[in-house]
């Protein structure tokens, strides 16, 4: 069954200046499809440019090169007009939720603004609308008059969720939408996020990097390193056969949550640090790290092929894995 | 309003009652410091002149019991007499203060708009032309005094192209450079705290929310940063209008503009107590309502400082 492209992404990088020419590259040629009614998710380390990416592909960032389409059709998103229209379609849930609400507005006028923009409703349907959100994300109307510190953690991501959701966008970008959680939040948060994509059949972005809860909640996986996604497949598929070097590691180091496991397991650690992503240098952004480094592996970076059927990696020698 | 703002407030008013009465007091006894006398004048008066000048006004009597003569008829808004030319010192500031009102008036408005306008236009264009020109204003406005630019402008812009007139307070036109060069260090401060500010906030998170909503950059700068980034603008308006006052007092001298500045630096010459300890008085009571008032604004603003006085 062929599965309907909603969002292609063509060798995406984004670069930030950082002065003195130096450019810092912090998402690299990243080429993937996110296709309709899937949960992709994204892990990786701090700093692999994970929400960067995200950013790109919410139009919040311009990317540097590369293309973006949405339904097949280039969005660029240095145009107002463009971004508008996207933004009817695509939304982002951040990580933050002390951070990304307006401290001087009301929850109601910050759920109704996306919509008040958009022309969406009469301002009366648009209230009734406001409460109906509020309701569908476990939170009172009465709740629509109060200011956002008026909320715990976990209720004012629901007002985050409500935000993102009165535009009724097909596509959201959910950036690590829980990790400023408790844990007993977490899970309230992850199912209602699932319960929302059954119920409006929502393409879910999912950024983290509590790797349990990407692989409970996703679909695909793709995994990035230094701003290049180094393996991509179903999410299955990547816990059995791991393939790139370094997303071995990365596995490696979830904790089992049980100690006899735990203790059994021979934990591969990498040696070294993540290299600057200020001017890389060529060659494969790993092959400081990665203990299978050859020459080759220094000078020509990998690209992203299909070793096995919808499972790619980035790296020269991966068929000595298989 | 609810019963916890109006007993915040009640308890500000106390408070600034309070503040006054303090200011009576030492304004009163520090004026009885000062060495000289009024009617010292350069020809000498003979002692039983002196003498009766003093019983006249009172001043023969124990400084504790002019002091409580003084606070009762200040209470009953009579601030006494002049003791140089004989006038109401309540007369004085009534038909002195509105100029001075005014100028002020005129000056902080400018240097709002202005300001803010500068400190917007710097953080979002930060690290071009526009920053840098807006900064360079800003430091030159902070580090000039009042009565340097005053002059500058009175030489450049009055004297030597003749847009304005040089000095006095009457027409549209020649309220224009006084209010300007009043406003002026207050501009600076204003539009560098606002660009700071802006900075501060034009990065945070609800930011891309905006964006993410599809807002275009100018609803995004105007409606979603400008109302966060304008709190401490607000906060440092009270001390900015002490500021904008005590400028006054140079600035209406180098205009010859009849305001209470005027009246406040010919007292202190000539050693008039009521007239000193009537405009310090009245100087000190607006600056203290001055800040009671952008207390009342900043819990308007800001939903978040409810206006309980529990945590202050």
């Amino acid at each position: 069954m062929e599965k309907e492209k909603l969002i292609t992404l063509a060798n995406v990088s984004k670069h930030f200046n950082v002065g003195n020419k130096k450019k810092l590259v912090a998402v690299n040629n990243v080429t993937m499809d996110i296709y309709k009614g899937e949960t992709l998710g994204i892990v990786g380390e701090s700093g692999c440019g994970k929400s960067t990416l995200g950013r790109v592909v919410m139009g919040i960032y311009n990317k540097t090169s590369g293309s973006l389409k949405y339904r097949g059709k280039e969005v660029n998103t240095k145009r107002t007009k463009d971004r508008f229209e996207y933004a009817k379609k695509a939304q982002i849930i951040f990580q933050d939720p002390y951070a990304s609400l307006n401290p001087r507005m009301t929850v109601g006028t910050i759920i109704e603004e996306g919509m008040e923009i958009h022309n969406m409703y009469t301002p009366e349907e648009r209230k009734q609308k406001v409460y109906e959100l509020l309701e569908t994300v476990g939170l009172n109307r009465e709740h629509a008059n109060r200011f956002p510190h008026e909320f715990s953690g976990g209720q004012r991501q629901r007002i985050g969720i409500a935000r993102a959701l009165a535009i009724e966008p097909e596509f959201i970008v959910c950036d690590e939408p829980i990790s400023a959680l408790d844990v007993s939040i977490q899970s309230q948060v992850i199912n209602l996020l699932k319960d929302l994509q059954d119920k409006f059949g929502f393409t879910y972005m999912f950024i983290a990097h509590d790797l349990n809860i990407v692989k409970y909640i996703s679909d695909r996986i793709a995994v990035m390193y230094l701003g290049n996604v180094v393996e991509l497949a179903d999410s299955d598929e990547i816990y059995d056969h791991t393939l790139h070097p370094y997303s071995q590691a990365l596995l490696a180091a979830v904790p089992i949550p049980d100690p006899d496991k735990e203790a059994q397991k021979q934990l591969k650690v990498l040696s070294g640090d993540v290299p600057s992503p200020i001017n890389p240098k060529p060659g494969c952004p790993f092959a400081n790290r990665c203990p299978k480094a050859q020459d080759k592996c220094r000078q020509e970076s990998p690209e992203l092929r299909e070793v096995r059927p919808n499972h790619y990696v980035a790296c020269h020698f991966v068929e000595s894995e298989m | 309003m609810s019963k916890q703002q109006v007993y915040f407030i009640l308890k500000r008013l106390l408070y600034s009652a309070i503040t006054v009465l303090v200011l009576v007091t030492v304004t009163f006894f520090a004026m009885k410091l000062l060495p000289g006398d009024p009617f010292a004048t350069a020809k000498a008066l003979p002692p039983e002149t002196i003498a009766a000048l003093h019983a006249k006004y009172g001043l023969d009597k124990p400084e504790i019991v002019q002091y409580f003569m003084y606070l009762g008829n200040a209470l009953k808004g009579d601030l006494g007499v002049s003791l140089i030319n004989g006038r109401q010192v309540t007369d004085i500031i009534a038909q002195a203060f509105p100029v001075s009102f005014e100028l002020g008036i005129r000056a902080l408005i400018f240097a709002f708009i202005i300001g803010i306008l500068l400190g917007v236009v710097a953080s979002v264009k930060r690290g071009t032309a526009w920053d840098t020109g807006a900064m360079f204003v800003a430091l030159i406005g902070v580090s000039v005094p009042s009565f340097i630019i005053g002059s500058l402008i009175q030489y450049f812009i009055a004297l030597q192209l003749g847009l304005f007139p040089i000095t006095g307070w009457s027409s549209e036109m020649s309220k224009v450079l006084p209010s300007f060069a009043l406003a002026f260090a207050c501009m600076a401060t204003i539009s560098r705290l606002m660009r700071t500010s802006m900075l501060d906030v034009l990065n945070q998170d609800y930011i891309k929310t905006a964006k993410a909503k599809g807002l275009s950059q100018k609803a995004i700068v105007w409606k979603h940063a400008v109302r966060n980034a304008i709190m401490p603008v607000v906060t440092v308006m009270g001390p900015l209008v002490a500021g904008v006052l005590m400028g006054a007092f140079v600035v209406e001298t180098i205009f010859a503009i009849p305001g209470l500045g005027k009246y406040f630096v010919q007292s202190v010459q000539t050693n008039d107590y009521t007239v000193i300890t009537g405009t310090t008085i009245f100087y000190g009571t607006f600056l203290v309502l001055a800040n009671l008032v952008v207390d009342i604004i900043y819990g308007l603003i800001d939903p978040r400082v409810k206006l309980t006085g529990g945590k202050e």
